[in-house]
């Protein structure tokens, strides 16, 4: 029994190393690249709130509010903090209460991590930052445009947009979005 | 003999041509010095304006104290006319500025009641414009000041009270005239303002209000301290609500040579509909004063204004009725979806990559066949 075991041990050792080289292959290390960069990310966000303010929370909402105004619909932002990022997106009949989270930063620190995780090319990646940050300052404003625009003409529907239309659209935006990059990344070579 | 006649034909053409030229211009000039002028006086604050009455120019003086408005016309001779309650004999001026007032100073009446000088009226202007305010303050011993409507886009939640007009009533100082909020008969009894739904409707309606209050208060803005004086419902939506404060005793006295001060507010009903919006606006005069002293004719004061949708107040937190009202938050949503599809579409990606040939590398017969990552 134990001479059958030993002529199997080979191939029990070789198999537990081909076990472990592929649970310790890229899939794992972009797991655990992708908690540490999300954790990164998240530690400069909860240090740097007011830069978050105003890198990406002013720009998005003071931008949703110039189109809202360019398309005829009157909306104005009141009482920005400049700490919490919180603000009140008034419309004519509806006012938003906007923070951090409605501006769909914490999809697009997951974003972030994801592209710093992924195992490609450095100058890769800082493409993948260059198109995912700008992409999201878009949708975002895109997105507080489309609520106001709702708010405006259908505003018996906005819990509808906001909680089932615009989640499926958010989602379908960030996989996409990162589908691209990725299907880009996956003609290069990793670097080891 | 020949220079005089040729002085004569000269001057005679010359006077000729200044004369066809006058006549032709005529006052046409005034067209559009009149604008550039009223346009200056508007920037300097000066309760004056010129207007082109046919071929003459009137000059009014338009005091912001008291009902009087001075008219002056620059013709052959001056005519200064007094426009005033109990002064010119006209009757009381629905409003200070009405083409009415500038039509009297056309009519016989107004003539026979106007004095007749020989004296620039801009001189004129000047003189009674200086004695104006004590001949006033003979006449109306109260005008308002910091009439404050609604400011900016805010939100009320169901059941509570939100200011929406404030006033301050001054005693002009005559000491023997005591001056009260509201009077009892006639015309404007008390504050008389105008809610309406915004230009594009949401459906506001007299129910989305309890009542309106009047209160008296140590400065513009409603807070404890303030005294409850009277209310007013229903709120008539696009038309005018109109709160009588007679009946609130001493609240309504404004102190001599002093200032009182006024809030009106709107008690949001529980059961109002969230998205309904309001503004708040007032016509001239829309506040009645009894001035004991002056006789049996109160007065009539306060200025306009406007009703404006950038100045609104929205009722609750929006279209969908919440309880307490609100704001809409409107969160991102679906990071956790994203979270789950991001790392596991990125892992399923790195074995693609690593497989290309075999998408599933668990089928494939030889482990390190499908690990393509080269070393750089």
């Amino acid at each position: 029994m134990l001479t059958r075991l030993a002529s199997h041990r080979p191939a029990i050792t070789g198999g537990i190393a081909s076990l472990w080289r592929r649970i310790s292959g890229d899939g794992l290390r972009f797991c655990v690249m992708f908690g540490i960069w999300l954790g990164v990310t998240g530690v400069l966000f909860e240090r740097w709130r007011a830069v978050w303010v105003d890198l990406f929370m002013v720009p998005v909402t003071s931008s949703a509010v110039l189109v809202l105004n360019f398309l005829g619909l009157q909306a104005q932002l009141n009482g920005l903090d400049a700490t919490t990022g919180v603000c009140q997106l008034v419309l004519e009949n509806v006012i938003y209460r906007v923070s951090f989270e409605c501006r769909g930063i914490f999809a697009l620190f997951l974003c972030l991590a994801s592209v710093l995780a992924y195992p490609t090319r450095l100058t890769h990646r800082i493409k993948g930052l260059g198109l995912v940050i700008p992409a999201f300052l878009c949708y975002s404003t895109f997105r507080l445009v489309t609520l106001g625009v709702v708010a405006h003409h259908a505003p018996q529907h906005i819990d509808l947009f906001h909680l089932y239309v615009m989640v499926l659209v958010n989602i379908g935006f960030v996989l996409t979005i990162w589908m691209y990059w990725v299907r880009s990344a996956g003609t290069e070579r990793i670097p080891r | 003999m020949r220079c005089s006649l040729l002085f004569l034909v000269r001057f005679v053409a010359a006077s000729s041509i200044a004369v066809c030229a006058w006549e032709a211009i005529s006052n046409a000039y005034l067209r559009p010095v009149i604008p550039v002028v009223n346009w200056l006086l508007t920037q300097q604050d000066l309760p004056l304006h010129l207007e082109q009455r046919r071929d003459l120019l009137l000059y009014v003086y338009e005091p912001v104290v008291g009902g009087l408005r001075l008219q002056a016309l620059d013709y052959d001779s001056v005519y200064l006319n007094l426009i005033a309650v109990r002064f010119a004999g006209l009757s009381a001026p629905t409003s200070p500025y009405s083409g009415a007032m500038v039509n009297d100073f056309h009519t016989e009446t107004a003539r026979s009641a106007s004095l007749s000088y020989f004296l620039p009226p801009w001189l004129w202007i000047a003189v009674v414009g200086l004695l104006l305010p004590c001949m006033s303050a003979a006449q109306n011993d109260s005008f308002t000041q910091n009439e404050a409507g609604l400011t900016g886009i805010t939100q009320v939640q169901f059941g509570n009270e939100i200011q929406i007009y404030a006033f301050e009533v001054i005693d002009a100082a005559d000491p023997g005239i005591t001056v009260e909020l509201g009077k009892i008969s006639g015309g404007v009894v008390g504050v008389q303002l105008t809610i309406s739904d915004l230009t594009t409707t949401t459906g506001l309606v007299s129910a989305d209000f309890t009542n309106l209050r009047l209160y008296r208060s140590l400065d513009l803005f409603l807070d404890g301290t303030d005294t409850f004086m009277a209310s007013a419902s229903p709120v008539n939506i696009g038309a005018i609500t109109e709160i009588d404060p007679t009946l609130a005793g001493a609240s309504r006295l404004v102190p001599e040579a002093g200032s009182a001060f006024f809030v009106v507010s709107a008690r949001i009903s529980p059961a109002a509909t969230g998205g309904h919006a309001f503004r708040v606006g007032t016509t001239n005069l829309n506040i009645g004063v009894e001035e004991s002293g002056v006789g049996s004719d109160p007065n009539i004061i306060g200025n306009q204004v406007l009703a404006d949708n950038a100045s609104h107040i929205v009722l609750g937190g929006g279209p969908a009725k919440k309880a307490g009202g609100g704001a809409v938050t409107i969160p991102f949503g679906g990071e956790k979806a994203t979270l789950f599809l991001l790392v596991s579409s990125g892992a399923y990606a790195l074995r693609r990559r690593s497989s290309p040939r075999c998408p599933c590398r668990f089928n494939t017969t030889s482990p390190g066949s499908n690990r393509l990552m080269t070393v750089d």
